[in-house]
């Protein structure tokens, strides 16, 4: 292994490992990060240079990129999300992903901050990182297994216990789009189909152990603004309630706005008879084991371990899901029994795919039955009613496995309704491919940041999430994203504002590592830009302001954009909501009436392109905007593909 | 009181039921140690267990090859792993205790 210039923060070096051939080499991580900071910077970076524009998602010339952010494996709070970058299969462009892990931190001691995995391995096998030992390990008696069973294995096989790794289950290695990568049993690389990138790749799973260290520049400093931002932590109204019940403490919450998802987003409440039955909270109450937290966490974690041993699901051990599987496969599908979501989540996680994906694809099917529009000829007898969670279990089973029927829900919902026509594509809830979970009526903000999520449907690249929070400090709200409504989900006015400050702040913590719900995002009492400038410069020992990370951000965000114009035919229209999202008022609940002004949509987006120097009518990046970020190469490309944004 | 579930040759393995697994205070340690983040190197190891009821906690307390013995880091008022600890006093008395015991082994 070369050595490098020493670095703080960052672990110095990224591998590059090709499967077809089983060569390896490093390059230094100084050769990014000045500009593209870390993980998904760095991803996509690479990713844009290096893939050809014929390139498809499985093709083994297409590039599977790990990362782990700049302040991961220190002790700044949150510090623990990984991600994988790709040209992911469900969109057909940019593919992003972080997740919760131990892997992460122990990749950065191994002495490396990216994993760049290109080729097919000839057959299944597992990379094993141990320090500068790279070791490609056969895994054809894996293939095939569970993750929960692979962890198992893997552990036993390497004789250590205490190993963490990733890996896909039977949905990546059968190329179902939505296959989703698995930290150990329970946290997921969710959305985009990195899985099925994986699978493609014939690569089963990723250890990674390590001895080394990570250094910061300035000890004193950091320490002391690590110690000094955790007071946050203490004062903020929230950190207690997510350490109680994770994220699902929103449901009454979300109950009010009319944010939850009930029958395929036909509602966005639940009928109030329902409330009580389906408080998932109590579920916790009820089965709970014991507390899960993953490293530097500053709210002390937001998972809990249970062990359900009453009911239809007795015998089953996991850690419980969090909101996004109560909304997206429980509530959405309309089933009754509390602890579904639990048995959902783990099964999900086994199989390796996405709860969103699935409960896209599934919520699409029964919405389609209800209306005669499949019937049990399509389904080869299935009956698709509502409720019917031994049917959606099996469903799941036959999505990762491609059988029958699950065969074409395996494509998500958009491919789905075009596989089977007969108009059914108003039901598939999508946006650029990927199915949503996200309820975009009742909140613009929200809205506007999945919409125009480079990802596809997703609410972590730039959807705002306080317009909705019961007891916002509206003062400081203000001042953060200079707008005069933050506290406003139904006004159009300063969502683009709002929208561009959090696209930046999603890629500065994706790219640090740094968990969403540990900041503002989640919490305006918690840490925001200003405090990550600054653990980030005690860090590095490079004085960084927040003007400059605003900088970093803005060119990842706009090199996306031109990956996915590379790779996709996105413009203008794949910005906005779904038809029934545009068009149909909201049946039910506190905000029963009210309907999405489809003029003033367009005029909010017309503001967010305006913000961001992007074309109003296409969308497109102008050259001013790129060569400002120091893009000018880009600009010569989609000058090329006739791709660049005019200026007016 | 922490009651130690089992002594080894380097340290006590104590019970933790209220641990959430987060190694913190790992990664916490070895910067009392070493001045960087290096959690292999620190004093005390989260152990699964396997009623996952939390986790265990081995506190080394005796020299080893690989791992720094537990000084309750007598520099500073409280003890760096325990500052970042959501169990505080828990972790607390486990240190506590680990000490009496490196302390009688001594004598």
């Amino acid at each position: 292994m070369k050595i490098y210039e020493d670095v703080y923060a960052y672990a110095g070096k990224i591998l590059r490992i090709d499967l077809s051939s089983g060569e390896y080499f490093t390059e230094p991580t100084l050769k990014y990060v000045k500009e593209w900071l870390g993980a998904p910077g760095i991803a996509i970076k690479i990713l844009y240079d290096e893939l050809k524009p014929w390139v498809t998602p499985y093709d083994p010339s297409n590039k599977l990129i790990f990362g782990s952010g700049a302040l991961i494996g220190t002790l700044a709070p949150g510090a623990n999300k990984m991600n994988v970058s790709t040209l992911g299969p469900m969109t057909g462009g940019w593919a992003s992903s972080c997740s919760d892990s131990y892997v992460g931190g122990q990749l950065k001691y191994a002495g490396f901050d990216s994993i760049v995995i290109s080729g097919k391995a000839h057959k299944p096998i597992y990379l094993f990182i141990n320090d500068n030992h790279i070791e490609i390990k056969d895994a054809s008696h894996l293939w095939g297994k569970t993750t929960w069973q692979t962890l198992e294995l893997i552990r036993k096989e390497l004789n250590d216990p205490g190993l963490h790794i990733i890996s896909i289950g039977p949905a990546g290695e059968n190329l179902v789009r939505g296959a989703c990568i698995i930290q150990d049993e329970s946290r997921a690389f969710g959305r985009c189909g990195t899985g099925a990138v994986m699978g493609s790749k014939n690569l089963k799973a990723l250890v990674a152990k390590g001895s080394g260290s990570i250094k910061v520049a300035k000890k004193e400093e950091f320490m002391k603004s690590v110690r000094e931002v955790l007071k946050m932590y203490k004062k903020a109204k929230s950190p207690d309630k997510t350490y109680k019940y994770g994220t699902l403490y929103n449901f009454h919450t979300k109950q009010d706005v009319c944010g939850i998802n009930y029958k395929n987003f036909q509602y966005l409440a639940l009928p109030e008879d329902m409330v009580k039955e389906m408080d998932p909270r109590k579920v916790i109450d009820k089965f709970e084991v014991s507390h899960r937290s993953f490293p530097a966490c500053g709210i002390h974690g937001c998972g809990r371990y249970l062990n359900i041993n009453k009911g239809p699901y007795a015998g089953l051990k996991s850690e419980c899901n969090q909101w996004e599987t109560f909304s997206t496969l429980q509530t959405r599908l309309a089933i009754k029994e509390p602890t579904f979501m639990v048995k959902a989540n783990a099964l999900c996680n086994q199989l390796g795919i996405d709860v969103d994906a699935v409960g896209g694809a599934i919520g699409w099917a029964m919405e389609c039955y209800q209306r005669g529009i499949i019937n049990d000829k399509d389904t080869g007898g299935i009956k698709l009613n509502w409720g019917d969670e031994k049917v959606v279990l099996k469903l799941i089973e036959m999505i990762a496995y491609r059988q029958g029927f699950g065969n074409i829900l395996s494509e998500g919902s958009y491919r789905a309704s075009e596989i089977i026509g007969r108009n059914s594509s108003y039901y598939a809830l999508h946006i650029k491919g990927q199915d949503l979970y996200e309820v975009c009526r009742g909140a613009l903000g929200f809205c506007l940041g999945t919409t125009t999520s480079t990802r596809g449907g997703g609410h972590t690249t730039g959807a705002v999430a306080c317009e909705t929070s019961p007891g916002l400090d509206i003062e400081k709200a203000r001042v953060m994203y200079g707008v005069d409504n933050p506290n406003k989900p139904l006004e159009y006015d300063g969502k683009a504002e709002m929208t561009f400050y959090i696209e930046i702040l999603h890629r500065i913590n994706n790219c640090l590592g740094i968990c969403h719900i540990n900041t503002v995002w989640w919490d305006i009492d918690l840490i925001g830009l200003p405090q990550i400038a600054i653990l980030y410069s005690a860090a590095t020992g490079w004085e960084t302001s927040v003007e400059k990370l605003n900088e970093m951000a803005m060119r990842q965000l706009n090199l996306e954009k031109a990956f996915n114009l590379k790779f996709t035919d996105f413009e203008r229209k794949d910005d906005m909501p779904t038809p029934r999202d545009l068009y149909e008022s909201i049946p039910t609940g506190k905000l029963k009436g009210w309907r999405m002004d489809e003029k003033k949509f367009n005029k909010m987006l017309d503001e967010y392109y305006v913000i961001h120097g992007w074309n109003k009518k296409t969308g497109y990046p102008t050259r001013d905007t790129l060569a400002r970020l120091g893009l000018d190469y880009v600009a010569d490309d989609l000058g090329k593909i006739g791709k660049l944004g005019k200026n007016r | 009181m922490n009651t130690d579930v089992k002594k080894t040759k380097v340290g006590i393995i104590f019970d933790m039921p209220e641990c959430g697994g987060c190694r913190t205070c790992e990664i916490a340690c070895s910067f009392h140690h070493r001045g960087d983040f290096s959690p292999l190197n620190s004093s005390l190891k989260i152990l699964d267990k396997k009623d996952r009821k939390g986790f265990n906690v081995l506190i080394i307390n005796k020299s080893s090859k690989n791992n720094p013995v537990c000084d309750g880091c007598i520099d500073i008022d409280t003890p760096l792993c325990v500052q970042f600890c959501n169990e505080k006093e828990k972790l607390q008395e486990m240190i506590e205790a680990a000490k009496v015991v490196k302390e009688k082994s001594e004598k």
